[in-house]
């Protein structure tokens, strides 16, 4: 099956490796630019040209996925329902789901070879840049999480899977591919939004504490995003009975006379420390980088998975 | 080499058709004895023949006794024809015209029967036979 | 004797419409078996079904005594299916849709295959897609039959093709059955394709089986009967056709009549004569039952 995939995926797979080859290009170039411009201007126009530039190979290297799933896997299936061209390759002399399974290994296993290689290129270059995506984000943040580390290897994986499940199950009614795209935005926008933060241990510190805090992006930590803490015990008047009634009544600026000194703008926080609210930052620190990467790598494969199986049911029960 | 033709609108099967022209052919000399009559694959390239037909008229020759299958080779006309059994040949296709004759003359095979019974009393009786 | 496809009140429905129903029949092994019916008549839903390529919706059919399965290789080993559509890569090179045969098939005939498309003078290095029609259907009966299978299940190979492609079509055909005893079932609606090489037929209309025996025994089983209109009744045979004109009916019967006198005569039909009866007694109106005396089917209009 190697030579059937290849030849008939040759045109795709080409096309996909220029694009690599143009990103890995381009990566050099823009870290070049940006380590010129650091050096010799210290920042300015310059620099901030230099990271422009660098969120067009981020964005670049984040639809490299979309790519993947879009021109590997959504025609495996697709294609042939499409020119019916399963009503001769699914009589032949290999089964469905070896067919399945041995097509989309022979594109999966090159696709995370080429990954494997790019990652620790695009590790070394994502190191040297300041995120675009959100100031201040460092290598933990959601945008850089997908786009660095080995996370990348296994989201190649589940888009090419799901690309692929797309075109096996969606051929009657909607196109597989604007299918594909969609589904996979859905997933690959939930996931780091909804799931990615709840992977490790969350970590709590008082807002401003100066912890974690850190200039240099492999140190930075990732804001999930911030609340409120009550200190145990204290509770003031009804208006206390919980955090969001008491942020309710802070809000109003009729109270605050009650809690600020004169001439002092910190009655929200006065009034709020009073009722033993305490501001806080709930974030992933640096540390947890790597054990991030590893089960959003796992998250993504176990998707894979799931869907690979899916396909091959698909394949096998479709009767004309 | 024998070249076959089938006339599909004759009404004859095509396997009867091949089985006379082979004994037509031995019967005029142009098949003689030990020549090996075209593959079933050669027959198929020349004639557009299913080619179980052409098994069951090979088949059919080898029962005669005009021809013997020489596993390997093919098929071939005996060697050992002997001149009863190319006059039995001859005698055969007279016949075989002769009950096409008699069919024709709008003859059931019950009335066709009842000739033949009539002809071999009358030459019994006259001992010819 | 083996039966290579045996169809068993072999239904399939497709939403409302049944696209074949209760339908029975078996294919001797190493026959050339005709599908024959009308357009819409259940041939390429009968070759699906018997393919594996649609699911049965009610009833059964085996290949070689085994139920069919598209998800077994061992069954998949057994068939080769060519599908009305004859589909191909059509960005490939013929050479190169001869060379995906055989990576995707364990047993594989490069030289037969090969031989069969140079004897059609056939550039082996063309694109398909540069090929004419008739063209491509000969290369994907190639593909189709260089899988070296036992049963060969082809979906109208002949339809659409010029004269010369069809020649070349039916030579391939034949000349891999001459050489392998392959059993074929191929479909058609045109039976004077069929009549020269098949020795089984199976004939549908209104996607039910109307007749499957062997041409043989239907061509010795049926005669045309000539006559004067009204003369007489018929006992001993099942009338399938009548057709009368002005004072003359012609009558396509099954069996043996007897001797009939003077005025009748009693011909031997052609398969294509046998075949439109039966495909016109299933789309008339009222059902006839065998047995019936002329008389009384005087004024009857085909």
């Amino acid at each position: 099956m190697t030579w059937i995939t290849w030849r008939r995926y040759r045109v795709r797979i080409v096309l996909l490796g220029l694009y690599v080859v143009a990103l890995v290009v381009a990566m050099l170039i823009t870290e070049h630019a940006y380590v010129i411009a650091q050096h010799n201007f210290h920042g300015g126009t310059a620099v901030s040209n230099a990271q422009s530039n660098d969120s067009i190979v981020e964005t670049a290297l984040a639809l490299l996925p979309f790519l993947i799933g879009l021109v590997l896997g959504t025609p495996i299936v697709a294609s042939e329902l499409e020119k019916k061209t399963n009503r001769l390759a699914w009589l032949q002399g290999v089964t469905r789901t070896r067919w399945l399974i041995r097509t989309w290994s022979t594109l999966t296993v090159p696709t995370v070879i080429v990954m494997a290689l790019l990652a620790p290129l695009v590790q070394w270059w994502a190191s040297h840049v300041v995120s675009s995506i959100g100031s201040g984000g460092g290598l933990i943040q959601p945008a850089q999480m997908l786009v660095s580390g080995i996370a990348p290897i296994a989201v190649a994986i589940f888009a090419l899977t799901f690309g692929m499940f797309v075109g096996a199950v969606f051929q009657r009614f909607v196109s597989p591919y604007a299918t594909s795209v969609v589904g996979m935005f859905v997933v690959m926008g939930l996931i780091p939004t909804r799931v990615l933060s709840s992977l490790a241990p969350k970590v709590i510190v008082p807002l401003n504490s100066g912890r974690f805090s850190s200039r240099a992006l492999r140190t930075r930590p990732w804001s999930i995003t911030t609340g409120f803490r009550r200190t145990p015990g204290i509770r003031v008047g009804p208006h206390a009975q919980s955090v969001s009634a008491a942020v309710r009544y802070c809000a109003n600026t009729i109270h605050w006379a009650k809690y600020a000194s004169p001439g002092s703008s910190k009655g929200y926080w006065g009034c709020m420390s009073a009722h033993g609210l305490q501001a806080i930052n709930i974030l992933q620190p640096a540390s947890h980088y790597w054990a991030l990467q590893w089960r959003e790598a796992g998250l993504y494969v176990a998707l894979a998975g799931v869907l690979l199986g899916l396909s091959v049911w698909a394949v096998r029960s479709w009767s004309a | 080499m024998i070249e076959f033709r089938l006339d599909r609108r004759s009404g004859v099967p095509a396997y009867r058709q091949i089985i006379d022209q082979v004994r037509h052919a031995v019967h005029l000399g142009i098949l003689q004895p030990g020549d090996q009559l075209p593959t079933v694959r050669d027959v198929v390239k020349q004639i557009t023949i299913n080619p179980n037909t052409v098994h069951r008229a090979y088949l059919e020759l080898e029962l005669q006794g005009l021809t013997e299958g020489r596993t390997g080779s093919g098929t071939f006309i005996r060697q050992t024809l002997s001149e009863v059994s190319r006059q039995q040949t001859k005698l055969l296709g007279q016949l075989e015209l002769w009950l096409k004759r008699a069919r024709e003359a709008g003859l059931q095979v019950e009335a066709i029967e009842a000739l033949i019974a009539e002809a071999m009393h009358a030459m019994k009786e006259e001992e010819l036979l | 004797m083996t039966t290579a496809l045996e169809a068993a009140d072999l239904g399939r429905k497709y939403l409302i419409n049944w696209g074949l129903r209760h339908c029975s029949f078996e294919v001797p092994a190493g026959s050339i078996a005709g599908l024959v019916g009308g357009n819409g008549a259940g041939k390429s839903t009968l070759l699906r079904l018997a393919a594996g390529v649609a699911k049965p919706s009610e009833g059964s059919v085996r290949v070689f005594g085994d139920s069919v399965d598209p998800n077994s290789s061992a069954f998949l080993a057994r068939i080769g299916y060519l599908d009305q559509l004859r589909p191909l890569y059509k960005q490939f090179r013929v050479e190169e849709m001869l060379k995906w045969g055989e990576k995707i098939n364990r047993s594989w005939d490069m030289a037969n295959a090969t031989r069969w498309l140079t004897d059609l003078d056939i550039p082996l290095d063309w694109k398909v897609s540069l090929l004419s029609s008739g063209q491509q259907a000969q290369v994907a009966l190639a593909v189709c039959m260089g899988k070296s299978s036992d049963l060969l299940l082809l979906d109208e190979p002949l339809a659409s093709l010029d004269p010369l492609a069809r020649q070349g079509v039916t030579q391939m055909l034949l000349d891999s059955v001459a050489e392998k005893g392959t059993t074929v079932v191929l479909s058609s609606h045109i039976v004077s394709e069929l009549e020269p090489i098949c020795d089984y037929l199976i004939i549908l209309s209104k996607s039910k089986v109307q007749v499957s025996a062997t041409t043989e025994s239907l061509l010795a089983s049926h005669h045309l009967l000539v006559g004067p209109q009204g003369s007489r009744g018929f006992d001993a045979v099942t009338i399938v056709s009548s057709k009368i004109a002005g004072r003359q009916a012609t009558l396509l019967v099954e069996g043996d009549p007897g001797p009939l006198g003077e005025d009748w005569q009693v011909l031997r039909p052609s398969l294509d004569e046998i075949v439109l009866a039966y495909l016109a007694k299933s789309s008339s109106k009222s059902a006839r039952s065998s047995k019936v005396p002329v008389a009384a089917i005087e004024g009857e209009q085909l």
